[in-house]
Protein backbone atom coordinates (compact mmCIF):
# COMPACT_ATOMS: atom_id res chain seq x y z
CA UNK A 1 0.00 0.00 0.00
CA UNK A 2 1.17 3.30 -0.04
CA UNK A 3 2.13 6.10 2.33
CA UNK A 4 -1.19 7.55 1.79
CA UNK A 5 -3.12 4.51 2.01
CA UNK A 6 -1.44 3.42 5.31
CA UNK A 7 -1.97 7.22 6.83
CA UNK A 8 -5.73 6.79 5.91
CA UNK A 9 -6.19 3.23 7.62
CA UNK A 10 -8.83 4.42 9.80
CA UNK A 11 -10.88 5.92 6.42
CA UNK A 12 -10.40 2.13 5.09
CA UNK A 13 -11.68 0.49 7.79
CA UNK A 14 -14.85 2.63 8.27
CA UNK A 15 -15.67 2.19 4.33
CA UNK A 16 -15.17 -1.52 4.55
CA UNK A 17 -17.25 -1.61 7.69
CA UNK A 18 -20.04 0.27 5.98
CA UNK A 19 -19.71 -1.43 3.06
CA UNK A 20 -20.30 -4.92 4.26
CA UNK A 21 -22.71 -3.89 6.79
CA UNK A 22 -25.24 -2.70 4.07
CA UNK A 23 -24.96 -5.34 1.91
CA UNK A 24 -25.52 -7.60 4.78
CA UNK A 25 -28.39 -6.37 6.15
CA UNK A 26 -30.20 -4.69 3.41
CA UNK A 27 -29.26 -7.13 0.27
CA UNK A 28 -28.10 -10.34 2.45
CA UNK A 29 -24.88 -10.43 0.49
CA UNK A 30 -21.32 -10.83 1.73
CA UNK A 31 -18.31 -8.88 -0.47
CA UNK A 32 -15.39 -9.18 0.48
CA UNK A 33 -12.39 -6.06 -0.30
CA UNK A 34 -10.41 -7.40 -3.61
CA UNK A 35 -7.88 -4.48 -3.42
CA UNK A 36 -7.14 -0.62 -2.64
CA UNK A 37 -5.64 1.66 -4.80
CA UNK A 38 -4.81 5.41 -4.44
CA UNK A 39 -5.12 7.76 -7.88
CA UNK A 40 -5.79 11.31 -9.58
CA UNK A 41 -7.08 9.59 -12.67
CA UNK A 42 -10.20 10.20 -13.95
CA UNK A 43 -12.78 7.23 -13.50
CA UNK A 44 -13.42 5.46 -16.74
CA UNK A 45 -17.04 4.24 -16.88
CA UNK A 46 -17.53 1.66 -19.67
CA UNK A 47 -21.38 0.88 -19.22
CA UNK A 48 -22.19 1.17 -15.72
CA UNK A 49 -23.31 3.11 -13.07
CA UNK A 50 -22.03 6.08 -11.15
CA UNK A 51 -23.63 7.43 -7.94
CA UNK A 52 -21.85 10.26 -6.14
CA UNK A 53 -22.78 11.96 -2.53
CA UNK A 54 -21.03 14.69 -1.43
CA UNK A 55 -19.85 15.17 2.00
CA UNK A 56 -18.57 18.61 3.60
CA UNK A 57 -17.50 19.72 7.09
CA UNK A 58 -13.77 19.50 8.55
CA UNK A 59 -13.28 17.10 5.53
CA UNK A 60 -14.86 17.97 2.33
CA UNK A 61 -15.22 15.45 -1.12
CA UNK A 62 -17.51 12.80 -1.80
CA UNK A 63 -18.17 8.98 -1.45
CA UNK A 64 -19.25 7.31 -5.15
CA UNK A 65 -19.99 3.55 -6.26
CA UNK A 66 -19.30 2.40 -9.48
CA UNK A 67 -21.06 -0.94 -10.59
CA UNK A 68 -21.87 -2.81 -13.76
CA UNK A 69 -25.71 -2.37 -15.03
CA UNK A 70 -26.22 -6.10 -14.58
CA UNK A 71 -25.18 -5.76 -11.05
CA UNK A 72 -27.02 -2.55 -10.45
CA UNK A 73 -30.11 -4.36 -11.68
CA UNK A 74 -29.37 -7.31 -9.11
CA UNK A 75 -28.95 -4.93 -6.25
CA UNK A 76 -32.44 -3.05 -7.00
CA UNK A 77 -34.15 -6.52 -7.52
CA UNK A 78 -32.93 -7.71 -4.34
CA UNK A 79 -33.47 -4.44 -2.17
CA UNK A 80 -36.75 -3.93 -3.67
CA UNK A 81 -37.88 -7.32 -4.24
CA UNK A 82 -39.03 -6.61 -7.80
CA UNK A 83 -37.81 -7.79 -10.94
CA UNK A 84 -35.74 -5.47 -12.94
CA UNK A 85 -34.07 -6.58 -16.44
CA UNK A 86 -32.45 -2.84 -17.35
CA UNK A 87 -32.04 0.01 -15.87
CA UNK A 88 -34.81 2.37 -15.02
CA UNK A 89 -35.73 4.97 -12.35
CA UNK A 90 -36.40 2.48 -9.85
CA UNK A 91 -33.48 1.06 -10.30
CA UNK A 92 -31.10 4.75 -10.10
CA UNK A 93 -33.26 5.12 -7.22
CA UNK A 94 -32.53 1.91 -5.16
CA UNK A 95 -28.83 2.64 -6.06
CA UNK A 96 -28.82 6.00 -4.87
CA UNK A 97 -29.71 4.83 -1.46
CA UNK A 98 -27.72 2.50 -1.60
CA UNK A 99 -24.69 5.21 -2.11
CA UNK A 100 -26.82 7.07 0.82
CA UNK A 101 -26.27 4.51 3.32
CA UNK A 102 -22.47 3.34 2.59
CA UNK A 103 -21.14 6.78 2.89
CA UNK A 104 -23.44 8.19 5.41
CA UNK A 105 -22.23 5.63 7.55
CA UNK A 106 -18.48 6.45 6.37
CA UNK A 107 -19.78 9.63 7.45
CA UNK A 108 -21.08 8.85 10.74
CA UNK A 109 -17.83 7.40 12.13
CA UNK A 110 -15.59 10.34 10.65
CA UNK A 111 -18.02 12.45 12.56
CA UNK A 112 -16.60 10.88 16.09
CA UNK A 113 -13.43 12.46 15.35
CA UNK A 114 -13.86 15.01 12.98
CA UNK A 115 -16.97 16.52 14.50
CA UNK A 116 -20.26 17.54 12.78
CA UNK A 117 -20.46 17.08 8.87
CA UNK A 118 -22.93 17.30 6.19
CA UNK A 119 -23.98 14.74 3.36
CA UNK A 120 -25.80 15.64 0.11
CA UNK A 121 -29.01 14.15 -1.99
CA UNK A 122 -26.88 11.25 -3.95
CA UNK A 123 -26.61 11.94 -8.02
CA UNK A 124 -26.83 8.47 -9.95
CA UNK A 125 -25.86 8.72 -13.53
CA UNK A 126 -26.20 5.49 -16.07
CA UNK A 127 -24.35 5.59 -19.26
CA UNK A 128 -21.89 4.49 -21.86
CA UNK A 129 -17.89 5.43 -21.75
CA UNK A 130 -17.26 8.39 -20.20
CA UNK A 131 -15.40 10.19 -17.77
CA UNK A 132 -15.68 11.18 -14.18
CA UNK A 133 -13.52 13.52 -12.48
CA UNK A 134 -13.44 15.46 -9.39
CA UNK A 135 -11.10 18.69 -9.77
CA UNK A 136 -8.33 20.00 -8.00
CA UNK A 137 -8.10 16.36 -5.96
CA UNK A 138 -4.94 15.23 -6.33
CA UNK A 139 -5.47 11.54 -5.11
CA UNK A 140 -8.65 9.20 -4.72
CA UNK A 141 -8.99 6.54 -2.85
CA UNK A 142 -10.19 3.38 -4.66
CA UNK A 143 -11.71 0.30 -3.19
CA UNK A 144 -12.70 -2.86 -5.16
CA UNK A 145 -15.11 -5.40 -3.52
CA UNK A 146 -16.84 -8.67 -5.16
CA UNK A 147 -19.33 -10.63 -3.53
CA UNK A 148 -18.14 -13.67 -1.99
CA UNK A 149 -21.60 -15.70 -3.34
CA UNK A 150 -20.23 -14.70 -7.07
CA UNK A 151 -16.88 -13.31 -7.88
CA UNK A 152 -17.77 -12.17 -10.82
CA UNK A 153 -19.56 -9.34 -8.89
CA UNK A 154 -17.99 -6.49 -8.77
CA UNK A 155 -18.06 -3.02 -7.80
CA UNK A 156 -15.54 -0.29 -6.24
CA UNK A 157 -16.09 2.21 -3.57
CA UNK A 158 -14.01 5.61 -4.30
CA UNK A 159 -13.44 8.25 -2.04
CA UNK A 160 -11.77 11.40 -2.02
CA UNK A 161 -11.78 14.02 1.07
CA UNK A 162 -9.66 16.81 1.56
CA UNK A 163 -9.56 19.03 4.96
CA UNK A 164 -11.16 22.13 5.48
CA UNK A 165 -7.73 24.06 5.00
CA UNK A 166 -6.72 22.67 1.61
CA UNK A 167 -10.51 23.32 -0.17
CA UNK A 168 -10.44 26.60 1.27
CA UNK A 169 -7.25 27.81 -0.58
CA UNK A 170 -9.24 26.10 -3.61
CA UNK A 171 -11.69 28.56 -3.05
CA UNK A 172 -9.20 31.32 -2.35
CA UNK A 173 -7.77 30.62 -5.70
CA UNK A 174 -10.95 30.75 -7.54
CA UNK A 175 -11.70 34.29 -6.31
CA UNK A 176 -8.47 35.03 -7.58
CA UNK A 177 -9.11 34.09 -10.55
CA UNK A 178 -12.71 35.28 -11.12
CA UNK A 179 -11.22 38.55 -10.00
CA UNK A 180 -8.80 38.81 -12.80
CA UNK A 181 -11.75 37.95 -15.35
CA UNK A 182 -14.03 41.24 -14.14
CA UNK B 1 -58.65 -0.10 15.00
CA UNK B 2 -56.81 0.04 11.67
CA UNK B 3 -53.76 2.82 11.52
CA UNK B 4 -53.13 4.87 8.94
CA UNK B 5 -48.89 5.42 8.31
CA UNK B 6 -47.14 8.31 6.47
CA UNK B 7 -43.89 7.27 5.46
CA UNK B 8 -41.67 10.36 5.12
CA UNK B 9 -38.16 9.62 2.84
CA UNK B 10 -36.96 11.46 -0.54
CA UNK B 11 -36.11 7.84 -1.80
CA UNK B 12 -38.88 5.84 -3.49
CA UNK B 13 -36.84 3.06 -2.98
CA UNK B 14 -37.02 3.43 0.81
CA UNK B 15 -40.58 4.22 0.62
CA UNK B 16 -41.21 0.90 -1.08
CA UNK B 17 -39.38 -0.89 1.54
CA UNK B 18 -40.96 0.37 4.47
CA UNK B 19 -44.08 -0.57 2.57
CA UNK B 20 -43.25 -3.74 2.65
CA UNK B 21 -42.07 -3.92 6.16
CA UNK B 22 -45.12 -2.49 7.72
CA UNK B 23 -47.32 -5.10 5.70
CA UNK B 24 -45.45 -7.33 7.71
CA UNK B 25 -45.77 -6.25 10.80
CA UNK B 26 -48.57 -7.30 13.45
CA UNK B 27 -50.24 -3.99 13.26
CA UNK B 28 -53.96 -3.40 12.26
CA UNK B 29 -52.12 -1.30 9.21
CA UNK B 30 -54.90 1.14 7.05
CA UNK B 31 -53.94 3.30 4.51
CA UNK B 32 -50.06 4.08 4.03
CA UNK B 33 -49.53 7.49 2.61
CA UNK B 34 -46.16 9.06 1.18
CA UNK B 35 -44.16 11.91 1.11
CA UNK B 36 -41.00 13.25 -0.40
CA UNK B 37 -39.88 15.75 2.10
CA UNK B 38 -41.29 17.56 5.27
CA UNK B 39 -43.36 20.16 3.13
CA UNK B 40 -45.63 17.47 1.67
CA UNK B 41 -45.73 15.30 4.86
CA UNK B 42 -47.55 18.09 6.30
CA UNK B 43 -49.78 18.29 3.34
CA UNK B 44 -50.73 14.44 4.10
CA UNK B 45 -51.28 15.41 7.59
CA UNK B 46 -53.09 18.34 7.29
CA UNK B 47 -55.70 16.75 4.79
CA UNK B 48 -55.95 12.79 6.37
CA UNK B 49 -55.72 10.97 9.57
CA UNK B 50 -52.72 9.27 9.89
CA UNK B 51 -51.72 7.44 13.33
CA UNK B 52 -48.28 6.96 13.23
CA UNK B 53 -45.33 8.94 11.01
CA UNK B 54 -42.12 7.15 9.71
CA UNK B 55 -39.27 9.74 8.76
CA UNK B 56 -36.13 10.12 7.36
CA UNK B 57 -34.07 13.18 8.50
CA UNK B 58 -32.16 14.29 5.51
CA UNK B 59 -34.42 15.74 2.94
CA UNK B 60 -34.87 18.55 0.89
CA UNK B 61 -37.30 21.31 1.02
CA UNK B 62 -37.72 20.72 4.94
CA UNK B 63 -36.04 17.69 6.85
CA UNK B 64 -37.15 15.12 8.76
CA UNK B 65 -36.14 17.01 12.18
CA UNK B 66 -38.06 20.28 11.27
CA UNK B 67 -41.04 18.09 10.40
CA UNK B 68 -40.93 16.11 13.47
CA UNK B 69 -40.66 20.22 15.79
CA UNK B 70 -43.67 21.18 13.15
CA UNK B 71 -46.04 17.85 14.10
CA UNK B 72 -45.12 18.31 17.87
CA UNK B 73 -46.10 21.86 18.02
CA UNK B 74 -49.01 21.51 16.23
CA UNK B 75 -52.42 20.46 18.89
CA UNK B 76 -53.76 18.18 16.55
CA UNK B 77 -51.08 15.98 15.60
CA UNK B 78 -48.78 16.54 18.58
CA UNK B 79 -50.27 12.71 19.72
CA UNK B 80 -48.82 11.12 16.43
CA UNK B 81 -46.08 8.94 17.29
CA UNK B 82 -43.20 10.09 15.19
CA UNK B 83 -40.30 7.11 14.49
CA UNK B 84 -37.01 8.92 12.34
CA UNK B 85 -35.48 6.56 9.81
CA UNK B 86 -32.21 7.63 8.73
CA UNK B 87 -28.60 7.33 8.11
CA UNK B 88 -28.06 10.07 10.28
CA UNK B 89 -26.13 8.46 13.42
CA UNK B 90 -24.32 10.79 15.64
CA UNK B 91 -25.34 11.22 18.98
CA UNK B 92 -26.18 14.56 18.32
CA UNK B 93 -28.80 14.21 15.84
CA UNK B 94 -30.18 11.55 18.20
CA UNK B 95 -30.43 13.47 21.13
CA UNK B 96 -32.18 16.07 19.22
CA UNK B 97 -34.92 14.02 17.51
CA UNK B 98 -35.32 12.76 21.20
CA UNK B 99 -35.65 16.32 22.69
CA UNK B 100 -38.02 16.95 19.93
CA UNK B 101 -39.99 13.95 21.64
CA UNK B 102 -39.34 11.36 18.39
CA UNK B 103 -40.80 8.18 19.83
CA UNK B 104 -37.82 5.79 18.21
CA UNK B 105 -35.10 6.22 16.21
CA UNK B 106 -34.05 3.78 13.56
CA UNK B 107 -30.21 3.89 11.56
CA UNK B 108 -30.16 3.02 8.24
CA UNK B 109 -29.26 -0.12 7.23
CA UNK B 110 -31.98 -1.54 9.05
CA UNK B 111 -33.69 -5.14 9.19
CA UNK B 112 -36.79 -5.62 8.80
CA UNK B 113 -36.49 -7.28 12.47
CA UNK B 114 -35.79 -3.73 13.68
CA UNK B 115 -38.26 -1.76 12.54
CA UNK B 116 -41.08 -4.20 13.58
CA UNK B 117 -39.56 -3.98 17.05
CA UNK B 118 -39.60 -0.20 17.08
CA UNK B 119 -43.22 -0.34 16.21
CA UNK B 120 -44.28 -2.58 18.80
CA UNK B 121 -46.38 -0.59 21.41
CA UNK B 122 -46.24 2.56 19.44
CA UNK B 123 -50.21 2.42 17.90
Amino acid sequence: MTDTVTKNQDLLRHVVMSTSEVFATMLDMKVALEGVSVTGDSTAMNAGLLATIGIAGPVSGSGSICLSKSFGCKIASRFLMSEYADVNDEVLDAIAELTNMIIGGVKTALEDKLGPMGLSIPTVIFGESYLARRPNVSERMILSFRCEDNPEERFTVLICLVSERQDRSYLRELAAFHARLA
Amino acid sequence: MAVNVLVVDDSAAIRKILQRVLRQTEMPLGDVFEAGDGVEALNVLNSQRVGLVLSDVNMPNMDGLQLLAEIKGKEALKAIPVVMITTEGAQNKVLEAVALGAAGYVRKPFTTEQIKEKLTGLV
